[in-house]
C-alpha cells in the first residue's frame, strides 16, 4: 500500500486554487452581466440623448423670435416693444409711488408692533398724495446708476 | 518531516519504497513547477497592470472601457453636427427619424391597412397605397420622415407588413430666418449652400457643433425690417447686415426674398436661392463717398474747410456727371459729404489721383473677392482697364461693383480707429484684434464726424435714433441694365455705425429697386427708404446689445457747422 501524506501546505495552495478558480467564473460572470446592463444603459443613454435633441430642437422651434413676437402682440396688448425712451440709467429717474423710506418703516411696523406710533402715521398717508415724479434722466448716473443701487442692497442684505 | 513552516519548502514529498528514485526526479518537477509560478506570476502581474493601473489612470482621461460601438455605426449614417447662433440657439439639428417601407407580402389585410395609413397621412390617396400594397414588390416605400406622432399611430395599426427605418435627418428650427448663412444639406445628407456646404466635412466627421457669430433674436429684428422696407415700397429684394465694428463679427445678415432650408427650390437661379449678401455685386452710389474722402484726407490733408467748385457738370470722354440737386457754387468738403456731390467728390478723386484712390479701395479689400468662411462669395467687377474716367465714377460708386458685405467691411475698417478688419461668421474663442492700419485714428475720427453730420442735417435725417448717435453715409445708385443706366430702376442703400462717438456697431441695408409710395413723396432714395429701417432696427437692437442710450451726448459733428452755408444748415 502506497501512503500519501497530504500536508498543510499542500492544502492550502489545493483551497486557494479552488477558491481563485471560483472566484474567476464569479468575477467572469459578474463581467458579463455587467456588460449586459452596460449595453443596455448606453441604448436608454442613447434613446435619451435623441429624446434631448429632439425636445431641443422643438424648444428652439417654439421659442422662434418671431412667434415670440407674435405671441407677444397677440396676448401682451398693453405691452409695447423696448425703445431708448424706455431704457433709463439711472435709479433715480424711475417715477416713484412709495418712497423707500415709508417702506422700510411699513416693513418694521409688521415685524415689530410695539414701535412708535409715528410710523404708522407715515403709512397712513395715501399712495396718491406722493407727487408723481417727472421722468428725470440728468442726474449724474455715476451717484445714482442701478449698479451702485444693487450693490447698496446687495451690502445691506449681507449685513 | 520538518514542519516548521508550510512554505519553508514548495515542494511535494511523496513517500513510499522508491523514494529514493523518486529524489532524483525531484529536482526537475521543482524546475518544472517553478516554471509555471514564473509564467502565472507575468501573467498576474500583467493583470494588475492591465486592470488597475491602466484601467484607473485610462478612467482619469474620461476613457472607460472599449470605444463605443455606436460611432462607427454613426458615421455611416447621415449625422451631421449642429449649427447654434452665438448663444447656443440651434440653427441646425440632425433628429433621428423613422421611415416607413412595406413588404407587400406580410400585409395581411391591404384594404384596412390602406385605410388606416390614408387617415394617419392625409396627403396621400387610397388608390395608390393600396396599390402600393398588393404590389408583387418585397420592398415599397411609403412614408419617408414622419413624426413621433404619427410613427406611434403607425404601430397602434398592428400590421407585421410594415418596417419602420431609421435615419437622421436636417431640421432647421429658424426656418428661412438665417438660410443663406446656414445654407441647406439635401436629402443624403450633403451640404448644398452657406456653411452647411463649407464646412460639409466637418459637420460630418466631428460631433462637436459649429457656432456662428450670429444672434437669432437681432436676426430676426433686421429680417423683420428690411421686409418691412421692401414691402412698403414694394422692392425686389433687400440685404441687411449687422457687424462688430472691432472684430468683424456678423451679429445678423439676411438676404430678402430667401428660402426655406427644408425645401429649397431646385432651380438654382430662382431669386430667393440668390445669396446678396456676399454673392451679389451691386455699384453701391454715393456709399463710396465714405472711402473717396476718406482717401482725400489720408493721403493729401487737406482740411475740411478746402472749398471744390461744384458749379459746372464734369465732362470726360463722352460722360456728364451731374449732381441730383446742383448747388452751383463752390462748396466745402463736409457740405460735399453732406449734400452728396457728385461734382465735388470727383474734384476730389482727381486730387487724390487713380493710383492713390486704387491703391486706397485695395487697401480697404474692396478689389479683390473677399474672404469668408461660405463658398458663395463673388469676386468685385472691376473695370479693366482702369482709364480715368473710371476713377471718376468710381469716386462715387459707379462702374465698380462689390458686395453688400465688403461695404460694411470697408466702412467699419474706416471709422473704428482706421483697422482693418476681416468680416467672419464662425464665433471663435478669442477674438482677433486687427492690427492692420489703413487710415490714421484722426482721419477716422474726421471720417465719423462728417457721417454723423449726414445723420443729423443730410441726407439721412431719417436714421436718426435719440440716444444712439447713428453716423453713416446714403447712395442711391441706378441700376445699369444690360449696359445702361435706367432712371426707374435703383439701388437704394444706408451704410452706418453707432455710437459713432466710440462706434461698436456698424449696420448697413440695401433695398433693390424700391419705388416710391404715398408717404414718401415720389422719392425713392435712400434717405427715404433704407435710412428709417436703419433706424427701427437701431432702436430695436440696442437694448439687446446692452447699450445705454446717451441723449444728451455731444454731437461730434457739431464742430462741422462752421463749415456749412446758413441756407444748408436750416434747410
Amino acid at each position: 500500500m502506497r501512503k500519501f501524506v497530504l500536508r498543510l501546505s499542500t492544502l492550502f495552495v489545493l483551497m486557494v486554487a479552488v477558491l481563485s478558480g471560483v472566484a474567476l467564473f464569479w468575477v467572469s460572470q459578474q463581467v458579463q452581466q455587467l456588460e449586459r446592463d452596460q449595453r443596455l444603459i448606453r441604448q436608454q443613454v442613447s434613446s435619451e440623448q435623441e429624446g434631448i435633441r429632439v425636445l431641443s430642437a422643438e424648444w428652439d422651434y417654439l421659442n422662434r423670435p418671431e412667434r415670440l413676437e407674435y405671441l407677444a402682440n397677440r396676448y401682451l396688448k398693453n405691452m409695447e416693444r423696448v425703445a431708448p425712451e424706455n431704457l433709463l440709467s439711472n435709479a433715480n429717474a424711475v417715477p416713484q409711488k412709495l418712497d423707500a423710506e415709508e417702506e422700510t418703516s411699513g416693513i418694521i411696523q409688521v415685524v415689530a408692533p410695539e414701535k412708535k406710533p409715528s410710523s404708522i402715521k407715515k403709512i397712513s398717508r395715501k399712495v396718491d398724495d406722493v407727487p408723481q415724479a417727472p421722468i428725470r434722466d440728468n442726474v449724474s448716473a455715476a451717484k445714482n446708476d442701478f449698479d451702485s443701487v444693487l450693490k447698496q442692497i446687495e451690502a445691506g442684505a449681507d449685513e | 518531516m520538518s514542519r516548521k513552516s508550510p512554505f519553508s519548502r514548495l515542494t511535494m514529498r511523496i513517500m513510499g519504497e522508491k523514494s529514493s528514485n523518486l529524489d532524483l526526479v525531484r529536482g526537475r518537477i521543482v524546475l518544472l513547477v517553478s516554471l509555471f509560478i514564473i509564467f502565472y506570476l507575468v501573467v498576474m502581474v500583467r493583470l494588475v497592470d492591465a486592470t488597475l493601473i491602466e484601467g484607473l489612470i485610462g478612467e482619469a482621461d474620461g476613457y472607460v472601457g472599449a470605444p463605443q460601438a455606436d460611432i462607427g455605426e454613426e458615421q455611416d449614417s447621415k449625422f451631421r453636427a449642429d449649427i447654434v447662433d452665438r448663444n447656443g440657439v440651434l440653427l441646425a439639428t440632425s433628429l433621428k427619424t423613422a421611415s416607413l417601407h412595406a413588404d407587400p407580402k406580410f400585409i395581411l389585410n391591404p384594404v384596412e391597412t390602406a385605410k388606416g395609413l390614408v387617415k394617419i397621412f392625409p396627403e396621400m390617396t387610397y388608390g395608390e397605397i393600396l396599390k402600393k400594397l398588393q404590389s408583387d414588390k418585397r420592398f415599397v416605400w411609403v412614408k419617408r420622415n414622419m413624426t413621433p406622432d404619427e410613427q406611434s399611430k403607425v404601430l397602434q395599426l398592428g400590421e407585421p407588413g410594415l418596417v419602420f427605418d431609421y435615419d437622421y435627418r436636417r431640421f432647421y428650427p429658424q426656418g428661412n430666418l438665417v438660410s443663406h448663412l446656414v445654407g441647406y444639406a439635401n436629402i443624403d445628407g450633403k451640404g448644398q449652400a452657406g456653411v452647411e456646404r463649407s464646412f460639409n466635412k466637418l459637420l460630418k466627421e466631428e460631433e462637436q457643433s459649429i457656432k456662428l457669430t450670429i444672434d437669432v433674436r437681432m436676426q430676426h429684428i433686421l429680417r423683420r425690417e428690411v421686409s418691412k422696407a421692401m414691402t412698403d415700397f414694394t422692392a425686389l429684394a433687400g440685404v441687411g447686415i449687422l457687424m462688430d465694428v472691432n472684430t468683424g463679427e456678423v451679429l445678423a445678415a439676411t438676404s430678402l426674398p430667401d428660402f426655406n432650408p427644408h425645401d429649397p427650390s431646385g432651380n438654382a437661379n430662382a431669386p430667393e436661392m440668390f445669396n446678396r449678401l456676399t454673392l451679389g455685386m451691386y455699384e453701391l452710389g454715393s456709399s463710396f463717398k465714405i472711402f473717396t474722402t476718406a482717401a482725400l484726407l489720408e493721403k493729401k490733408h487737406e482740411r475740411l474747410s478746402k472749398k471744390y467748385d461744384t458749379t459746372e457738370p464734369i465732362k470726360i470722354g463722352g460722360h456728364t456727371i451731374h449732381d441730383y440737386h446742383p448747388e452751383k457754387r463752390p462748396l466745402s468738403i463736409p457740405e460735399i459729404f453732406m449734400v452728396s456731390s457728385n461734382i465735388g467728390t470727383v474734384h476730389m478723386a482727381q486730387e487724390v489721383g487713380t493710383e492713390g484712390l486704387k491703391s486706397f479701395f485695395s487697401d480697404l479689400g474692396l478689389m479683390d473677392k473677399m474672404e469668408f468662411e461660405i463658398d458663395e462669395v463673388g469676386s468685385p467687377i472691376i473695370p479693366s482697364p482702369w482709364r480715368e474716367v473710371n476713377t471718376l465714377t468710381a469716386s462715387y460708386g459707379h462702374g465698380i461693383a462689390v458686395s453688400p458685405m465688403q461695404l460694411i467691411a470697408a466702412t467699419s475698417s474706416v471709422v473704428n480707429g482706421g483697422l482693418r478688419i476681416h468680416p467672419h461668421l464662425v464665433k471663435q474663442d478669442k477674438e482677433p484684434l486687427s492690427t492692420t492700419r489703413v487710415i490714421s485714428k484722426e482721419t477716422s475720427l474726421k471720417m465719423r464726424q462728417l457721417m454723423r453730420l449726414v445723420v443729423s442735417h443730410g441726407t439721412a435725417r431719417k436714421a436718426e435714433v435719440s440716444g444712439y448717435e447713428i453716423g453713416g453715409k446714403t447712395g442711391t445708385a441706378q441700376k445699369n441694365v444690360r449696359g445702361r443706366y435706367d432712371n426707374d430702376k435703383r439701388i437704394a442703400v444706408f451704410v452706418g455705425a453707432f455710437p459713432i462717438n466710440n462706434p461698436r456697431y456698424a449696420v448697413l441695408i440695401m433695398i433693390d429697386e424700391p419705388h416710391p409710395n404715398k408717404g414718401s413723396y415720389g422719392y425713392a432714395t435712400a434717405g427715404w427708404v433704407s435710412a428709417p429701417a436703419v433706424a427701427r432696427v437701431v432702436s430695436s437692437v440696442g437694448s439687446l446689445l446692452g447699450m445705454n442710450p446717451e441723449p444728451d451726448a455731444l454731437d461730434i459733428s457739431d464742430p462741422l457747422l462752421q463749415f456749412i452755408s446758413k441756407e444748408e444748415r436750416e434747410r
